[in-house]
């Protein structure tokens, strides 16, 4: 007999989208991490002489308007966009997970009150909720993570606060209930293990989730500080230039295209892996 | 019933489409960067309504647009008195308003009181205050209109008194502020004095330009046709002009090649050094007197050193950031006042260079040795993706050279103007444009009592240069004392200039008679359209 864990890994290693998407996953996230270390640039080192030149033996991805390395950069806002997916979808699975197991098992006048509030911050604009933080606080990496972080865990509050609403009614829970265990033993040790399949599986699509926004924040001009940059903040210089530098576009669009669909069949994987039907 | 009813919504859709591609060889079109904020020459203040009200009125004295010689306009000659200090001029009897009345002097003296009148609070009326009392008026302390230099000699004849010898006074008459407007109309829509009248609708507004309004569909265009009533009608070949507002570059150079439009109004900065790298021969690359400069706010630490301001202007590759970034040949700016200007001689040269060591020397004396302990500064600027690679190159040639730390702000353009008069800034990007051809349109804004001064730097020598100056009539010692003023204010550096600007656009070779000025004063009465090639432009190479 084997541990419905390992079934799931058995089941994630046959899937072969999946372990590819794995694979392809975590190249690019070493790409970013080390390649930077290895490159003859740096991620802010100007050439205003050399100007914007195409993809060729000195720079892979071509260079943009300032003479900046494009393969550099690209590289180094990889590290900028996967650190935002993690912590932004560490603190949303937190928070959110705790949230919604203690909104569910407790129930009742606590459990309105507790999704009544999720109600309301899901009703604030996004986009506005950000900007009001980065005029409130200036501009900061650290609250770009917060907000998203704020905004993602409201979704994953709901989920799990579901799973529990089923889960308790079960007869182990009550098993448990019955022999005297305190409500935070049932649900650390009884409700938390039987939701991880769902938390992974969520987890992996909040991130491209996370990393989305964080691009679509940048785009709009309110994400990162430059010269430090981050995927979507080169997807949204490069889009300028689309006409007469193509390469600016394409290659952070590619790196970032790749991520996203790694993250998804990666989610999908884990979700048939952890869910059979 | 219903496939009609399509076929008639799609008609009305492409009758919509069809505005743009009129391909009327009487119709010049031209696009604006905006809609116009009004068509009344004394509420505006923008190049937009610049550029379309050129077309509608014309002011005593018109520049001629290739060589900026003052040419007869409503007057047909002028005198000045040896102390050039009195201006008679006589008006031509021909002048009419679009309506058919006669124009007077008393509709000069009218408007002249009008947009001086401190009830209408126009936003230009500071350019009326050579003329004598001008001020005191404007600003509530004279209440008596007569007492100003104004003053009617006959119907046809009218005398201008000044405060100073003012060698520029001739070639403000081209600016909208000087316009006459007419009264008559005016009243008959509403209050003189008040600024939303509807006196400038379709249908209301009376001009006494080449041109007379034909119709304003706010969003769509400005159209204008021929005044058949203009004084020099005889000379007029374009039967209509039509403006259209389009605020993206991009869209712009689509109607462009699609033959749409005939001149932009910009070129996006991303295509401009291909279109020179391929001789492109729509592309017009004109000087313009205007300035790129970052304002330091001197009343914030560290910048209240004016050692610190120094070293900072010092650190700058000027020309680089031209060729590298501007890519049109614009001049790096090693003082304020461009070459261009008139009444100015030959004293252009540049006052600052860069310099790496006397930089780092001057931080270090500041207390900054090496960028030790330098507090990192904010550099705002209007959100523009031409602002933004500029601001970033600045800000690593100051971390390169300097070792100092920037941080980079954008705020959009209204937010960004508030940030400034509110003076809550460190350093901004910001630009000037000449009002006038003459160094004083830079210098005066530096006043310290100038509202456009947000520096919070003030020079009592500096105001004294400008005064002395103002009242100085030959023109060559004047000369040097502005540039005396020049050297004060790039010395103590509440400014730091980084490039003179050039206009760049795109203009069909179908126009003809076309001319560029760095007044940017245009022949709209002498363009012909000629049917030479075709009207759409493909991207050259392809």
């Amino acid at each position: 007999m084997s541990s419905p864990q390992q079934q799931a890994l058995r089941r994630f290693s046959k899937n072969r989208a999946s372990v590819c998407a794995l694979f392809v996953l975590l190249t690019l996230i070493l790409a970013c991490v080390i390649g930077p270390f290895f490159s003859p640039y740096t991620h802010d080192e100007q050439n205003l002489n050399l100007g914007a030149v195409a993809p060729n033996a000195q720079h892979w991805f071509g260079t943009d308007v300032l003479g900046r390395d494009l393969l550099t950069r690209t590289l180094h806002g990889g590290r900028i966009s996967f650190l935002v997916g993690i912590i932004a979808t560490f603190v949303s699975l937190t928070v959110g997970v705790i949230y919604g197991t203690i909104s569910g098992y407790l129930g009742g006048r606590v459990d309105s009150a507790m999704m009544r509030l999720v109600d309301t911050i899901y009703a604030l604009p996004f986009v506005i909720f950000v900007i009001l933080l980065m005029t409130l606080f200036g501009r900061n990496i650290l609250l770009l993570f917060a907000a998203i972080g704020m905004v993602e865990w409201l979704s994953m509050a709901r989920i799990v606060r579901g799973q529990v609403l089923t889960l308790k009614q079960q007869t182990f829970v009550q098993a448990a209930r019955c022999m005297g265990q305190s409500t935070t033993s049932i649900m650390s040790r009884h409700l938390l293990p039987n939701m991880l399949g769902i938390i992974v599986i969520y987890a992996t699509l909040t991130v491209p989730n996370v990393m989305l926004l964080e691009a679509f924040i940048s785009f709009l001009g309110l994400g990162i500080q430059a010269p430090n940059t981050s995927w979507g903040d080169l997807i949204q210089s490069g889009a300028t230039t689309l006409e007469t530098h193509p390469w600016q576009l394409f290659f952070p669009a590619m790196m970032f295209s790749l991520t996203l669909f790694a993250l998804n069949f990666l989610g999908d994987g884990l979700r048939d892996a952890f869910d059979p039907r | 019933m219903f496939h009609r009813l399509l076929i008639v919504l799609l008609i009305c859709i492409f009758a919509g489409c069809s505005d743009y591609s009129n391909t009327d060889k009487k119709m010049l079109r031209i696009a604006v960067e905006a809609d116009p904020k009004s068509l009344d020459p004394q509420i505006v203040s923008g190049l937009v309504e610049s550029n379309i009200l050129q077309s509608l009125f014309e002011g005593l004295v018109n520049l001629d647009p290739v060589t900026l010689e003052p040419i007869p306009g409503v007057a047909e000659r002028w005198d000045i008195s040896p102390d050039r200090r009195t201006y008679t001029f006589y008006l031509d009897k021909n002048a009419r308003w679009s309506d058919g009345v006669a124009i007077t002097s008393a509709d000069f003296v009218n408007s002249w009181e009008r947009i001086l009148n401190p009830l209408f609070a126009a936003e230009y009326a500071f350019l009326l205050y050579p003329i004598k009392n001008a001020k005191g008026y404007n600003l509530g302390s004279l209440k008596d209109f007569s007492q100003v230099g104004i003053r009617i000699k006959d119907t046809h004849t009218l005398e201008v008194e000044l405060d100073n010898p003012t060698p520029y006074f001739l070639t403000l008459q081209v600016n909208f502020a000087y316009y006459p407007v007419p009264k008559h109309v005016i009243e008959k829509h509403g209050n003189l004095y008040e600024q939303n009248s509807r006196w400038t609708r379709t249908g209301n507004l009376v001009s006494n330009g080449a041109y007379k309004l034909n119709e304003w569909k706010l969003g769509q265009y400005v159209s204008v046709k021929r005044n058949t009533h203009f004084r020099d009608n005889a000379h007029t070949s374009l039967e209509t002009i039509r403006f259209y507002p389009i605020k993206n570059q991009e869209t712009e150079e689509r109607a462009f090649r699609a033959g749409q439009i005939h001149i932009t109004a910009n070129v996006p900065f991303t295509s401009i050094a291909e279109r020179i790298s391929k001789k492109d021969p729509t592309l017009k690359i004109d000087p313009d007197l205007g300035v790129y400069y970052f304002m330091l706010n001197v009343a914030k630490p560290p910048l209240n050193d004016p050692r610190v301001r120094q070293a900072l202007s010092l650190a700058l590759n000027r020309k680089q950031i031209a060729d590298a970034i501007r890519q049109r040949g614009e001049l790096p700016a090693g003082s304020l006042i461009s070459a261009d200007v008139a009444n100015y001689a030959n004293l252009s040269a540049p006052l600052i260079n860069e310099d790496i060591n006397t930089a780092r020397k001057l931080l270090a004396e500041a207390g900054y040795p090496e960028g030790k302990g330098f507090p990192a500064v904010e550099l705002l600027y209007n959100t523009s993706d031409q602002h933004k690679q500029i601001a970033v190159s600045v800000q690593a040639m100051w971390k390169r050279h300097l070792n100092i730390d920037t941080l980079l702000l954008n705020q959009t353009w209204k937010v960004y103007l508030e940030s400034r008069n509110q003076k809550n800034y460190q350093i901004a990007r910001a630009g000037w444009f000449a009002d006038y051809n003459d160094p004083m349109t830079f210098l005066e804004i530096w006043k310290s009592d100038s509202g456009m001064n947000q520096s919070h730097w003030k020079s009592i020598p500096f105001d004294q240069l400008l005064d002395k100056a103002a009242k100085e009539p030959d023109v060559a010692i004047r000369a040097q004392l502005l540039r005396s003023a020049e050297t004060i204010l790039i010395n103590e550096t509440p400014l730091i200039p980084v490039f003179f600007y050039r206009r760049a656009y795109l203009i069909s070779p179908n126009v003809t008679g076309w001319s560029s000025n760095v007044m940017n004063v245009r022949p709209y009465q002498r363009i012909q359209l000629i049917n030479t090639q075709p009207d759409t432009h493909p991207k050259s190479g392809k």
